[in-house]
């Protein structure tokens, strides 16, 4: 009977000792919190780009040569196109008055975190670069931040170059307002001034631009700085037409006049192509596979044809 | 009794090694390759990326008052 009683404990502690040892599954799939796989992934010295085109109106060009070579895409800063605080005054009543808190810029986000309602989204921009077997994909958002006082905004739609800035700002999944910035440069420091509209009212805005070890530093076309010519106008963009740009695959510009005085934010568009529809035999082969379809926009704003990315970025499907 | 405790402990084991191999498992997707849905916008996942690089508000005025002056001057 002794013998029994030892022979059930010894195989209790088998059983242990067995589901101790047993290996748990990756917690692969979503977040992609997991720890980069190395460098090994595909070396992007000989990358061959396929989408660099010529930059265009207000968009700055994705830097393809910081873009990460770690085996799986984690979500991080990619570019920084303006960020800095300031004040946002309303005209009507000068102690009405905000302060202002602002980042925008590219942000790189795994394949695995973008819903289907996200994939075709005027702010995400899929950049791919040839390596010497595969095609591997970037997706990136344009995206931003504002804080009026406490208060938190997100920005969409937006649409940058070096000298003028635009976006919808959202609460809570909400369009609220909007934002249109000119740059302008004085005693050797960028200020971006311009109007911001949220819960209709209407703000002038001035925000200190500041440095960030992201952000985008380009050659501006050197103006006389005679804004006083300008006159009192500063230029502002209604959201509604912002979310009509964006539908018909444009972009929000803010030109400039002869005295480089700031002239009304236009929606820019170009003959987007039509765009395929994914088939539904590649739908169901991607979700099989683990990949995710991914569209979003080219440099135009045109609307692009979904790709299956895989969450390392390599095409499938 | 001896028999019917050796019995019941086995039971037991039994039993635990099927919970340890249960909470140890992956939360089921049902098929291989399945992915859980994602709910939030890209465009806030990205914003709250950048959320994080935003200026303090602590920094004090110092550049900005100098604009400021060399401005009414």
């Amino acid at each position: 009977m002794r013998k029994n009683v030892l022979f059930v404990t010894v195989f209790i502690m088998l059983l242990f000792a067995v589901a101790i040892a047993a290996p748990k599954p990756d917690n692969a799939g979503m977040g992609n919190e997991s720890e980069d796989k190395g460098m090994q992934g595909n070396g992007s010295a000989n990358a061959t780009v396929i989408t660099n085109k010529e930059r265009v109106r207000a968009n700055i060009p994705i830097n393809v040569s910081n873009l990460p070579v770690a085996a799986q895409i984690r979500t991080q800063i990619h570019q920084v196109f303006l960020t800095g605080r300031g004040i946002a005054v309303n005209p009507e009543n000068e102690l009405d008055f905000r302060y202002i808190r602002i980042i925008t810029g590219r942000v790189l986000v795994s394949p695995n975190n973008i819903s289907e309602e996200s994939s075709n989204s005027a702010d995400l921009e899929v950049t791919c670069i040839n390596t010497t077997a595969k095609e591997r994909c970037y997706p990136l958002v344009r995206a931003g931040v504002l804080y009026l006082d406490e208060e938190r905004y997100n920005l969409r739609n937006i649409d940058v170059d070096n000298e003028s800035a635009t976006a919808s700002i959202y609460k809570n999944d909400t369009e609220v307002g909007s934002i249109a910035l000119v740059k302008v440069d004085k005693m050797d420091a960028e200020i971006w001034a311009g109007k911001l509209t949220v819960s209709g009212t209407t703000y002038y805005a001035y925000i200190l631009g500041l440095q960030h070890q992201l952000r985008v530093t380009a050659e501006v076309q050197e103006r006389v700085q005679e804004y006083k010519a300008c006159g009192p106008k500063l230029p502002s963009v209604n959201a509604t037409e912002i979310s009509s740009c964006k539908k018909e695959g444009g972009r929000i510009y803010i030109g400039r006049d002869e005295n480089g005085c700031p002239m009304a934010p236009t929606c820019v568009k170009t003959s987007c192509p039509p765009v395929t529809p994914v088939s539904a035999q590649l739908r169901v082969r991607c979700r099989n596979q683990g990949g995710t379809l991914v569209g979003g926009v080219d440099d135009d704003g045109c609307p692009v044809s979904q790709k299956c990315l895989l969450a390392s970025g390599e095409t499938a499907g | 009794m001896k028999k019917t405790i050796a019995l019941i402990l086995l039971l037991v084991s039994a039993m635990l090694f099927g919970c340890t191999q249960k909470g140890g498992a992956q939360p089921s997707g049902g098929q291989p390759g399945t992915q859980p849905k994602v709910t939030a916008a890209v465009e806030d996942i990205a914003a709250d990326e950048l959320a994080k690089q935003i200026p303090s508000g602590e920094e004090n005025f110092t550049e900005l008052d100098d604009i400021l002056v060399g401005m009414a001057s």
